[in-house]
């Protein structure tokens, strides 16, 4: 299953990438005063772009089943050099407001569910539809204009790896990652309450009740457990959602992310890194999924036997 | 069975034409007191369709009008959202505005609802090898993020054809493919379980062709399905089309939207919050009141929502 994909997803990456308008050697020609055909080929030559697709393709596989992304068009130097740099920051932004969705989201929608059509409820759901409405770039830049306005914070301009100076990363990072954790709380809130609506009226819900078991016990043990597993698929399906709005919140807030420089190297026609960030994008999303799959038969013992 | 299906909804099939509009008003009264919010998304839905219709009527001034005497003032009588850099009405660019997105999100979830419709109902029939390569395409299609993947086939077409209309065109066929891969799997699991009616066996037998049955016994049943998608989309192609007219790889100037305006906003924001605070707004509200139009409508029509309020 995962395999076919797998391979379509790197022919899909290859080929678009060669359909953009343009590539790096008319920008590198656009810097010489008289282009001259012999320098056209000469690029070509080093940057290996003379062969044909068919090759190219095939040759790129080849680097790419051993870890070797090639090197970068624009800097010259290994992608996967500039990568190592790049993926933590993206990745400490989309774990984190991941965290923070969660553990907003969960305890909101259950509670939302159990004090079902009160005020709470209410404020609760509007809340979960307009953390859908709100574009999360609009958000970085509200932050940004009334954070300065109001408070006189501004976001910090420098940024520093999290194991180097925690304090300092987290003074970086936060604003960004709740923002984005916002906007993914509302789905999994909104779905949340409407699992949980539905387990609560089954009968072993009521069996857990009549037994004398307490309201919280009935909640947490029997009920959200089996409410769960919708949300679970949901949250899988986000990383999507996620990676995009890292791309935007990047811009805003000026972090050293993969999207930045997905952004700039696209700009570039840096075929090799615009490639390999793609594909890894692409590769997360699958194997989230596939991990979403696996994770059911953790939680559901039904599945696991069968 | 059927009559109580159609006084479930607004949309009424048959009968004389007095009989569709008291069904309809009774339909819509209905919607009303069960829905209070719905209620007011939907006047919120009109507004909004009204200014994307004709915003010239509802605009002080046209989107290009500049005055470079004033240049960036704050909201005023005059300038009620207040000026631009270049001196241009904020508030009559927000208008205009609002017809480049609600036009794009209409164009968009129509070839989305068309292509999800096409691909769905045959995938789910047929089954067997056709279903099999349709969903590993669309396995393919969802593996990339959707912003990526709209900013590459964007690139890719607007080099092609430039021009601010043309940027629209694109946007909303690239925007509609995309949200027709997420949609075809709900169109397909639906027919799928409708395939399995008896009804549509019984049709068979009676020597029925193929696609007499999907478009007379599938389509009507799935059609509430793509009716749920269309409303649930819309809201969600206005977000993504902000995003990507704020990160460049959207609508092109002239034409004004809200994406491209927050975009432009960035440099003066800090000094001149309201550049920024009004576009934004309106792209929230917009996608607010359709959340909550589609939640109530989904409500209303889903055949598996139906009772269970």
């Amino acid at each position: 299953m995962l395999v076919p994909t797998i391979l379509g997803v790197t022919f899909a990456v290859f080929i678009v990438v060669r359909l953009l308008p343009g590539d790096i050697i008319d920008q590198i020609i656009s810097d010489q005063a008289e282009p001259t055909p012999e320098f056209r080929a000469s690029v070509e030559e080093r940057l290996e772009l003379n062969q044909g697709v068919p090759q190219a393709f095939a040759e790129w596989l080849i680097a790419l089943a051993q870890f070797d992304f090639g090197s970068s068009f624009v800097s010259g130097r290994p992608v996967t050099e500039q990568l190592t740099n790049r993926i933590p920051v993206t990745f400490q932004l989309g774990i984190m407001a991941m965290i923070y969705s969660i553990a907003i989201a969960i305890p909101i929608g259950v509670l939302s569910a159990i004090k079902q059509d009160s005020l709470i409820d209410y404020i609760m759901r509007s809340f979960a539809i307009a953390a859908l409405a709100v574009p999360s770039f609009w958000a970085g830049q509200m932050a940004i204009v009334y954070g300065f306005a109001w408070f006189g914070w501004t976001p910090p301009l420098t940024y520093e790896l999290f194991w180097e100076n925690p304090l300092s990363n987290l003074k970086t990072t936060w604003v960004p990652a709740i923002i984005l954790g916002s906007f993914l709380s509302g789905s999994v809130m909104r779905l949340t309450r409407s699992t949980m609506l539905e387990v609560m009226r089954q009968d072993y819900v009521r069996t857990a009740r009549a037994k004398g078991l307490t309201d919280r016990l009935v909640v947490t043990r029997h009920a959200l457990r089996n409410a769960v597993l919708p949300v679970i698929t949901v949250i899988g399906l986000q990383v999507s959602v996620l990676i995009s709005g890292t791309v935007v919140l990047e811009r805003i807030f000026t972090l050293p992310g993969m999207g930045t420089l997905l952004l700039f190297s696209l700009e570039r026609r840096d075929y090799p890194t615009v490639q390999a960030i793609v594909l890894l994008a692409a590769m997360l999303v699958l194997i989230t999924n596939l991990l979403v799959d696996l994770s059911y038969a953790f939680i559901d013992p039904r599945i696991r036997y069968s | 069975m059927a009559a109580n299906e159609t006084a479930n909804g607004p949309i009424g099939f048959s009968g004389s034409s007095e009989g569709v509009l008291t069904r309809a008003l009774g339909g819509t009264l209905r919607f009303i007191r069960r829905k209070p919010l719905g209620a007011v998304a939907a006047l919120v839905l009109i507004a909004l369709f009204a200014v994307a219709i004709s915003p010239s009527t509802f605009a002080p001034a046209t989107f290009d009008e500049i005055d470079l005497l004033n240049r960036l003032q704050g909201p005023t009588l005059d300038h009620l959202f207040g000026s631009d850099k270049q001196g241009r009405d904020v508030l009559s660019r927000v208008l205009f505005g609002a017809r480049t997105s609600v036009t794009i999100g209409f164009a968009a979830v129509s070839i989305a609802a068309v292509l999800s419709s096409i691909v769905g109902i045959s995938s789910g029939y047929y089954g067997g090898k056709w279903d099999l390569t349709f969903q590993r395409f669309v396995d393919i299609v969802q593996a990339f993020p959707g912003l990526i993947f709209i900013i590459f086939l964007f690139s890719i077409f607007t080099a092609t054809v430039p021009g601010s209309l043309a940027s629209q065109i694109v946007l909303a066929l690239t925007l509609g493919f995309l949200f027709s891969a997420g949609s075809s799997r709900v169109v397909r699991s639906q027919t799928i379980s409708t395939v399995q009616n008896t009804y549509v066996e019984a049709a068979r037998v009676v020597g029925a062709t193929d696609n007499r049955i999907m478009l007379r016994h599938v389509f009507p049943n799935v059609f509430t399905v793509i009716i749920i998608n269309i409303s649930v989309q819309l809201g969600a192609v206005i977000l993504i089309e902000s995003a990507l007219s704020f990160l460049g790889f959207g609508v092109q100037p002239p034409f004004p939207s809200w994406g491209r305006m927050l975009q432009e906003a960035q440099e003066d924001m800090k000094l001149h919050p309201y550049l920024a605070l009004f576009p934004g707004l309106a792209i929230a509200v917009s996608v607010y009141a359709l959340n909550m139009f589609g939640d109530a409508l989904r409500d209303v029509l889903d055949p598996r929502l139906r009772g269970t309020e």
